[in-house]
Order: C-alpha cells, then sequence, then structure tokens
C-alpha cells in the first residue's frame, strides 16, 4: 500500500455561512465543539488502525472548514496532539490553519504557531468595503487590513491569502486595487477564486444575482488575465489555476491532492483518496456524530476508480497546474496511450499561445488555463 | 337479378376538420354495425398516429347492412379515403373502387382547396357525388351560401343536397337514403373471368399482407389461387372477409363486393396498390385500367444521431417498409453524418410520419438531411440523370441544364389574404395562372412552382398568413428546365455534404447568406475558432464566424473533491458524443435541421 502523505481536518463552524459557500458548514454555537472534537478523534483513531500504511511521516495536514478559527487554542492544541499520537507528523511537515479576518487576532495568531501550526490561510476575500458587503462577510475592510497587519507581525512566515473577484454589483477597479494591495503586503502565498454559482448555495437561488452573473460573468475571464499578467511581474508564480506563490511557496496538502496522491480527510464531508480508491464523509453533523459514536467509519459515498478513471482525473488534475501533462510519465502510470488526435489538438492550443507543448509536456498558459475544463473534456478518454 | 343490385359502394369527400369522421361514426352506429359501447369516436382513424393528427392515412373500409325505406336490404360499403395530397394516388384507387361519393362541406365554411382536387378526382373516375352539408347547427352555418358555392366552384347541383349535424346525428339516415337511391348498384359480370382492384394493402404480423379488393367481375373464394397482374406473383387465398366494422371471414367475394383477403404474401410491394388480381388459371384479358407504380416525391437522408443505433435504424426502416408500399430507401453515407439511409416519400407529410414512427418506436434520435425533390440532370453527351441527392449532382462542366418537378397548385382563402399570399408565392417562384373569387369573401387563386418550393413549409406558412383559414392542393405537372446550382456548405473549410442544398442560382447567395447564419446560432462555441461558408462551385457566398471560447474553468478544486469534478467533466464529454463531430468542430443535432428553416 502506497503510504499516505498528506491529511485533513474539516472544522465546519462558522460565526456566519456566506451565501456563495458549498462547503459542508455549520452554524457556530460552542456547545457543539466538544462531541463534534469527540467524533473527529474517534475518526483519526478508527482510519490510524485501519491503515497500518499511515505510520510513515506525514508532510502536510491542514485545518479547514468552515472556520478552524471558530476554535479554542486549547482545542488546537488537543487536536494536534492527537492526530501526533496517531500518525508520524514529518519533521519538515506543513502544518496549515484556516483563519478569519474576525479571529486573526495577535493573540491568536501566535497562540497557533506555538502550538505548532507553520501555515496560515487568511480568509480575506478583499479589502473593499462593497465587495465584503456583496460577498456578505461579517468582517468589513478595516478588520481585514487589521487582520493582515496582524499577520504580518505574528512571526508567521509562511501565510495564503484568499481573495474572491466578481463579486455582485461590485466594479472591476476594486479587484484591481485588492491586487495592488496584495503586491505591498506581499503574502508568500496567494489564491484567487472568481465567484461560482455553486448548487445550493444562496446565491444560486437569488434571481438578482443570477442575473447579475449571466450578464458580467464573462468579465471574469479578462480579471482572471489581469490578476495573471500583474501577479507575475511582481515575481508570483501562476502555478494553479487559482493559485499563485513566491518561489518555493506551493501549498504542500495542494500539490498532494492536485498530483493524484494519497490523503485522508476527517471531518463532515471531508474527502479522501488512497490507491485509486475516493470516498467522501457524511455532511451532516448529527449524522457524522451517530456514526462514530457506533465506531462506524463516517462514509457517505465511496468509488473505486477504474484505470480510465485514474487516467483522466490525472489529465484534468495536471492540466490545471503549470507544471502541466507529462506525457511519458502519463503513460506508465495508467497503462494508456496517448493519441494522435490529443497530440494534434495540443498542436493548435500551442498555435494559439494557450499551451506550451513540445510533444511530450503539454502545459496550459494562462490563456489556457481559463479553458481548462473545455481542454480536458476534449483530452479525456472516452 | 343478382345480388349486387343491392349493393352501394361510396367514400366520403371532405376537407379536414370538415367532419367526415364523425359522419361515418354515425353511419355506423345508425346501421347498428357497433354497439353504443364498441363505439369509440372516429373508429376508422385506426393507427395511433392518425388519431393524434386527425387524419387518415391507411384507408379503411367498413360494410354497413341497412334496411331502407322501400323495406329492403342494403349492403352500403363505405370506402375511407386518405385525406392528404401527399396520398393522392390511393385517394384515387379508394374512389375507383366506388360508385358514388359523399361530398361533404362544412356549412359554416364553404369548399376548400383540399375538397376540390378530391372532387376532381372522383369526377375522373365518374361517381356520383352526392353534396351533403355539415354542421347545420353551428350558429355561424350559412347553408345556402355554401350550396352557392359548391354549384359555383364545384359545378354540382346542391339543390338537394342533404342538410345535417353529424356531431348531433341530425339529417344523417337522409343521407343513407340517398345513397341507396341515388349512387348507382355495381355493374358486372359473375361469370366473367375474376378481375378486382386492390385499393389498400397492410401488413398483419400473423396473416401477413392484408390487401383489401373492390371485386369488378367474377367471384373469389378460399383456397383460389390468384395473381396479381402488374407484380406477377400468384398466391393461393387463405382468408376472405369483411369489416362491419368488426371483421366477419366470408367464403367468397363477389362482383360489387369490397373486402379483405389473405394469401401469405409476404412482401407487401408484391401486393401494390392499383395492381388488379386475377385467377391463375383462368386469367382475365387485361387488368383493369388506372394502375400506376409508386411515384416518390421528396427524398431524403436519414441517419442515426448516434451512429451505433444504426443496426437499430436499418431493422426499423424493415419493419415500417412492410406496411408501407410508398415508403423505399437504401444505403447512404455522408462524410459528416456516417451511414444512414436515402428515403423515397410521397410527400412531406409522408416524410413526417415516418421519422416520427421510427423515433416513437425505436426510441433513436435521427438527423434528417433537408429534403429535396428529384432533379432531372440532361449532361452535355445528350444522357438524363435523376439526381435525388444534392451530393450526386454531376460536375457543373459535365451538365446541360437541369430541370426540376413542377406544380400546379390551388389556394382558397379569404380575399383579406390575397396580398400577403401573392407574396408568399412571389417568394417561392410562382407563377399566377388564374383567380377566381367564389364569392365576395372568398378567392381561389391557382400559381405554377416549382415543387421544391413548397416541400418544405410553404403550408405552415400558408396558414400562418391566412389565420389557418387558407386551404392549398396540387397537381404534378411535369419537369421544367431551371437555372439551378449546388450550395455547399464548409465547415472550417471542409466541405459538409449533409448539409448541401440545389437552388435557382440568383437565390444561391440571399439562400447561402441565410444558411450560414442559421448555423452559426446554432454552433456554439468551442475550444477553437468555426470558420462557417457557403459555396457555389470554388466561389464563397457567404461567411460566418463562431469565435473561440473564451472561459470554461470553474476555479475551484480544493478540499480534495475530485470526484464531482471528474463527473462534471464526464458529462461534459458525454454530452459532446451526442453531437456529430465535422473535424475538430461540434455540430448539434439542430443544425442539420437548420436548412429545413431557412426564410423564417
Amino acid at each position: 500500500m502506497a503510504t499516505i502523505e498528506a491529511l485533513y481536518c474539516h472544522l465546519p463552524f462558522c460565526h456566519t455561512i456566506c451565501p456563495f459557500c458549498a462547503f459542508a458548514v455549520h452554524g457556530n454555537r460552542p456547545a457543539l465543539h466538544r462531541p463534534y472534537l469527540d467524533a473527529l478523534k474517534r475518526e483519526i483513531a478508527l482510519r490510524a488502525t485501519e491503515y497500518e500504511g499511515a505510520r510513515q511521516p506525514i508532510e502536510a495536514l491542514y485545518f479547514g472548514g468552515g472556520t478552524p478559527s471558530t476554535l479554542a487554542l486549547e482545542a488546537v492544541q488537543e487536536l494536534l496532539d492527537w492526530i501526533a499520537a496517531h500518525y508520524g507528523i514529518g519533521q519538515a511537515a506543513e502544518v496549515a490553519f484556516e483563519v478569519n479576518p474576525e479571529d486573526a487576532t495577535p493573540a491568536y495568531l501566535r497562540g497557533l504557531k506555538s502550538a505548532g501550526i507553520n501555515r496560515i490561510s487568511l480568509g480575506l476575500q478583499s479589502l473593499d468595503s462593497a465587495t465584503l458587503a456583496a460577498l456578505g462577510r461579517n468582517h468589513d475592510a478595516v478588520q481585514g487590513r487589521r487582520a493582515l497587519e496582524a499577520l504580518r507581525g505574528s512571526g508567521h512566515e509562511n501565510y495564503n491569502v484568499d481573495l474572491l473577484y466578481g463579486a455582485p454589483s461590485v466594479s472591476e477597479r476594486a479587484f484591481e486595487e485588492d491586487l495592488e494591495h496584495m503586491a505591498a503586503a506581499r503574502p508568500p502565498h496567494l489564491s484567487l477564486y472568481g465567484l461560482d454559482l455553486e448548487e445550493g448555495t444562496l446565491f444560486a437561488r437569488n434571481g438578482t444575482v443570477r442575473e447579475w452573473m449571466a450578464r458580467h460573468g464573462p468579465r471574469q475571464a479578462s480579471q482572471f488575465l489581469y490578476a495573471s499578467e500583474f501577479l507575475t511581474a511582481q515575481g508570483y508564480r501562476h502555478y494553479e489555476v487559482s493559485n499563485y506563490c513566491l518561489p518555493g511557496r506551493e501549498g504542500r496538502q495542494n500539490l498532494v491532492v492536485w498530483r493524484g496522491g494519497n490523503y485522508l480527510g476527517f471531518g463532515t464531508g471531508a474527502h479522501s483518496h488512497r490507491d485509486g480508491t475516493r470516498w467522501h464523509n457524511e455532511r451532516h453533523l448529527r449524522i457524522y456524530q451517530r456514526r462514530l459514536e457506533k465506531d462506524e467509519p463516517p462514509v457517505a459515498y465511496q468509488e473505486e476508480l477504474s484505470g480510465q478513471k485514474m487516467a483522466n482525473e490525472g489529465i484534468m488534475l495536471a492540466l490545471r497546474q503549470a507544471d502541466g501533462l507529462d506525457i511519458p510519465q502519463w503513460e506508465r502510470r495508467y497503462g494508456f496511450s496517448w493519441a494522435e488526435g490529443q497530440s494534434e489538438i495540443a498542436e493548435r492550443l500551442r498555435q494559439e499561445g494557450k499551451a506550451h507543448w513540445n510533444g511530450a509536456q503539454l502545459a496550459l498558459t494562462p490563456q489556457g488555463f481559463l479553458l481548462a475544463d473545455e481542454i480536458t473534456t476534449q483530452l479525456m478518454l472516452a | 337479378m343478382s345480388r349486387h343490385n343491392q349493393i352501394r359502394n361510396f367514400s366520403i369527400i371532405a376537407h379536414i376538420d370538415h367532419g367526415k369522421s364523425t359522419l361515418a361514426d354515425r353511419l355506423i352506429e345508425l346501421t347498428g354495425g357497433l354497439s353504443k359501447r364498441e363505439m369509440e369516436d372516429q373508429v376508422l382513424d385506426t393507427l395511433e398516429l392518425e388519431r393524434e393528427r386527425g387524419i387518415t392515412i391507411k384507408a379503411q373500409s367498413v360494410c354497413l347492412n341497412y334496411r331502407a325505406r322501400d323495406g329492403q336490404d342494403y349492403m352500403l360499403n363505405l370506402i375511407d379515403t386518405p385525406g392528404h395530397v401527399d396520398f393522392t394516388y390511393e385517394v384515387s384507387r379508394s374512389l375507383a373502387a366506388c360508385e358514388g361519393a359523399l361530398l361533404v362541406v362544412d356549412a359554416a365554411q364553404g369548399v376548400e382547396a383540399q375538397t376540390l382536387a378530391n372532387v376532381y378526382l372522383a369526377l375522373e373516375q365518374d361517381l356520383e357525388i352526392l353534396p351533403v352539408l355539415n354542421k347545420v347547427d353551428l350558429p355561424s352555418a350559412d347553408p345556402a351560401r355554401v350550396a352557392a358555392e359548391i354549384e359555383s366552384v364545384v359545378g354540382l347541383d346542391a339543390s338537394q343536397a342533404v342538410q345535417i349535424s353529424a356531431k348531433t346525428g341530425f339529417g344523417v339516415e337522409e343521407v343513407l337514403e340517398q345513397i341507396v337511391a341515388k349512387v348507382p348498384p355495381p355493374s358486372g359480370d359473375t361469370a366473367a373471368p375474376l378481375q378486382a382492384l386492390v385499393y389498400d394493402a397492410w401488413f398483419d404480423a400473423y396473416l401477413g399482407v392484408m390487401v383489401m379488393v373492390r371485386v369488378v367481375n367474377g367471384t373469389v373464394r378460399i383456397g383460389d389461387t390468384i395473381r396479381f397482374m402488374a407484380a406477377g406473383k400468384a398466391f393461393e387465398v387463405a382468408t376472405l372477409g369483411k369489416f362491419t366494422p368488426n371483421k366477419m371471414e366470408v367464403d367468397a367475394l363477389t362482383v360489387g363486393e369490397v373486402g379483405f383477403l389473405s394469401a401469405a404474401i409476404k412482401i407487401i410491394h408484391d401486393a401494390q396498390v392499383g395492381d388488379t388480381l386475377t385467377m391463375k388459371a383462368n386469367p382475365a384479358k387485361a387488368p383493369l385500367s388506372g394502375y400506376a407504380p409508386v411515384k416518390p416525391m421528396v427524398f431524403s437522408g436519414l441517419y442515426p444521431a448516434d451512429g451505433e443505433a444504426f443496426d437499430n435504424l436499418k431493422s426499423g426502416l424493415e419493419k415500417l417498409a412492410l406496411n408501407d408500399a410508398a415508403l423505399s430507401y437504401e444505403l447512404e453515407s455522408s462524410v459528416a453524418l456516417g451511414f444512414g439511409f436515402r428515403c423515397r416519400f410521397l410527400g412531406l407529410l409522408h416524410m413526417e410520419i415516418v421519422q416520427e414512427r421510427l423515433e416513437r418506436e425505436l426510441d433513436i434520435s435521427l438527423i434528417t438531411t433537408a429534403p429535396t425533390v428529384v432533379y432531372q440532370v440532361h449532361l452535355k453527351n445528350g444522357e438524363a440523370v435523376m439526381v435525388e441527392n444534392p451530393n450526386l449532382l454531376p460536375q457543373a462542366t459535365r451538365i446541360e441544364h437541369i430541370a426540376e418537378p413542377y406544380i400546379k397548385g390551388r389556394i382558397i382563402t379569404p380575399t383579406e389574404y390575397v396580398g400577403g399570399i401573392m407574396k408568399i408565392c412571389l417568394d417561392r417562384r410562382g407563377e399566377q395562372k388564374g383567380i377566381q373569387y367564389l364569392d365576395e369573401n372568398r378567392v381561389m387563386l391557382e400559381y405554377e412552382f416549382p415543387l421544391n418550393e413548397i416541400i418544405l413549409d410553404f403550408y405552415d406558412k400558408l396558414k400562418s398568413s391566412t389565420r389557418g383559414y387558407g386551404s392549398f392542393d396540387y397537381d404534378h405537372i411535369g419537369f421544367r428546365k431551371g437555372d439551378l446550382v449546388k450550395l455547399d456548405v464548409l465547415i472550417n473549410g471542409e466541405p459538409v455534404d449533409a448539409l448541401s442544398l440545389i437552388v435557382p442560382r440568383d437565390k444561391a447567395p440571399h439562400r447561402g447568406r441565410e444558411l450560414v447564419s442559421k448555423l452559426r446560432r446554432h454552433i456554439h462555441r468551442q475550444l477553437f475558432e468555426v470558420v462557417i461558408q457557403a459555396a457555389i462551385g470554388s466561389k464563397i457566398v457567404a461567411r460566418e464566424t463562431v469565435s473561440a471560447m473564451r472561459k470554461n474553468v470553474t476555479a475551484k478544486c480544493y478540499g480534495g473533491d475530485i470526484t464531482r469534478k471528474r463527473k462534471l467533466l464526464e458529462k461534459q464529454k458525454a454530452g459532446k458524443k451526442r453531437m456529430k463531430q465535422i473535424g475538430t468542430v461540434e455540430v448539434p443535432q439542430e443544425a442539420f435541421m437548420a436548412v429545413l428553416r431557412l426564410g423564417e
């Protein structure tokens, strides 16, 4: 059995539920924490015995949500200790933690650092009041600026800032200003997400938002290219469709996922992958807890991928990254051969400036990233 | 006196919706052919599709026993006729099996073009025509005006016309009395060699081909060896019978009688409508007059949208052709669409019916190429070839000229729409041949058109520009020389054979522009730019571009949820499979239909 390379821990609680978010989330009430933490710990222990091979050094551990920063520092410490007791966390492992601006006080950030967290991901979204209001965030621009300052002064060298663009009724200029702020603050890592209407979210049910998105959605393409050009000039590497970093600061958790590695996800709705088997957990808090009370794996869905599905995932994930798809490696790994027709498409993409292609490596340019889904469906095996 | 003096063979001529089927139902009810419980609305229209469309495709017959006021029992054979111009030949054969016809006219609406066409057919067969004014119970009914119209337009004496309401049953018995009194009994010689007219045939899964016949001379019995005079094949009669309308078997059919016959006939083409049945041992000297082989007028390619459904389509067509002697087809292959069939139809309605039945019965989606007429291509070497597929047109340099089929059309419309109709006709290369005012509100226009101009949507256009009041019918009048060229469509420089058309030279650039802009609307943005062109030979007459897709990527691929994203892309990929791939361009099925709707 192959090594487990990364772990993910889902903390579903949020101060408020964002109208654009499709993750497994739950309104935050401190009374909910204890039972959830107990269930989470059971799952962590359950999986550890199930996977003997997991006793290999883990290279990335990620606390995501929801809003992990709704947790008290003691709870964070408790979880970290529990994980360390069941899995071997490598010396140089990246231990990342998502923090919302309203929680990003100097004291909290320092506390995380001494607990062993070595990478912070700040859910800033924007420094523009209109954008934050349109996104229904419960922090404002002043709080955001303060959080960013606190983070820069906290001693955390490795951190990420999340920005969201394309919010309804907001000017394009607001996003350009956000980028200028980032150029000044120089976070080591930046995630830029264009707003998507995801099924089941409040935005997706809101007619006004839907209409606005239908009308202004197309301008996201130019915003995407603008950001890519701007940040690249600032020394950032546009290493994945939505991610930028300064040299050497790629998010290691994400790299494991994107390279088809093995990872275990704990908590409501968390996703896991191991050697061609993918599963995810119950999203509903109570159901999740009840399953674990009975010491059952809280799995809601599981699939064994066929060779072809794995090969298609390989294409899909590689094309989202600047490193791209290494054809000989893909052929070896999945046992399929790259067809003439696929090369023809690659060559045409190269001619149109949408990809770098030399017959063995296919890597999309930012123009190509914009069409990654379409290109993937063209290249996928049927 | 032989018993055929008590027989009356008649059919009903009526415009659609003027009440033919309702009247037939009342006649059956009144003569006790069916109990009330068995009466289903419009019993004669047996096919599901016919009932949905309210039209009659196959002719049916029913034998009614009626005791007239003179105290005698009569056998009245109602021979139904198909009600659409596509089936004119079948109508003429059904009429040939009768001595009389009821001309049913809606007393509110008056004579329509389709009625006229069938009346002319009946007059050609020398039938006794009895005018019947239906729907006299409607407040808008004006029997006197419509009777006058029948006299002036059709040229029949309408003074004795029966006024009825088929819906309520009012006056229907009087219709039966007139049939007995005015329709002549069949004449014929029971001792003469058998001559029976085949006026309908269909396939029965148990008995093989069922044939409807009208015996003109002689008698046919179970066990006789009969021969179809045109097709030439001989068979032994297995069953004989009549519809009352329930199926009733009999031992023999003799002079003047109408009934069905089965004889283990496996292929419907061996029993063609219009053929004459005789005895193998003691044959008639000559067949009855009027036989003509099926003459398809409209041609189109039928392809499965999904190439894997080809075998399914093939067996479906074979099955349909068993029951439809007018349908013929052959294997055809298209660069764009793969393998399919070139099918020959009597007309556009026939084509639609076949298409609908295939889709319904086989559950496959079909791509139909633009219907075309048959062209008579005269080559420089003196030869003439018939071309029913634009792609098989010989090279322009070899062609002396091309002739296309023409029709003479009659349009009847309220006068206020005449201007609009004239414009439509002019657009369709129509040449006005006559105009006649039927009364102060209605007018009949006569035009000659190339058939090609009316096979598509002329009738729909006419209906919509007359708010449904206009009616139309036509006769074929042969081939005429035209100035025609082949218009090709190129997608990214590659000709798409399935989209080629033959069009008049002076209209070609306009058609080209229309076609290309229609296609542009159907071909969605894709990974690469798509160039759509229309060309005559090597000359490009129209060009449009579908610019490349700008963005198709989901921002997020985190949280480790790879499954959902892969499934989404797999779904997108599956969607592409349903489209036709031309080079790297995905062309949706509807694009091939777009050519059908030029000029909208």
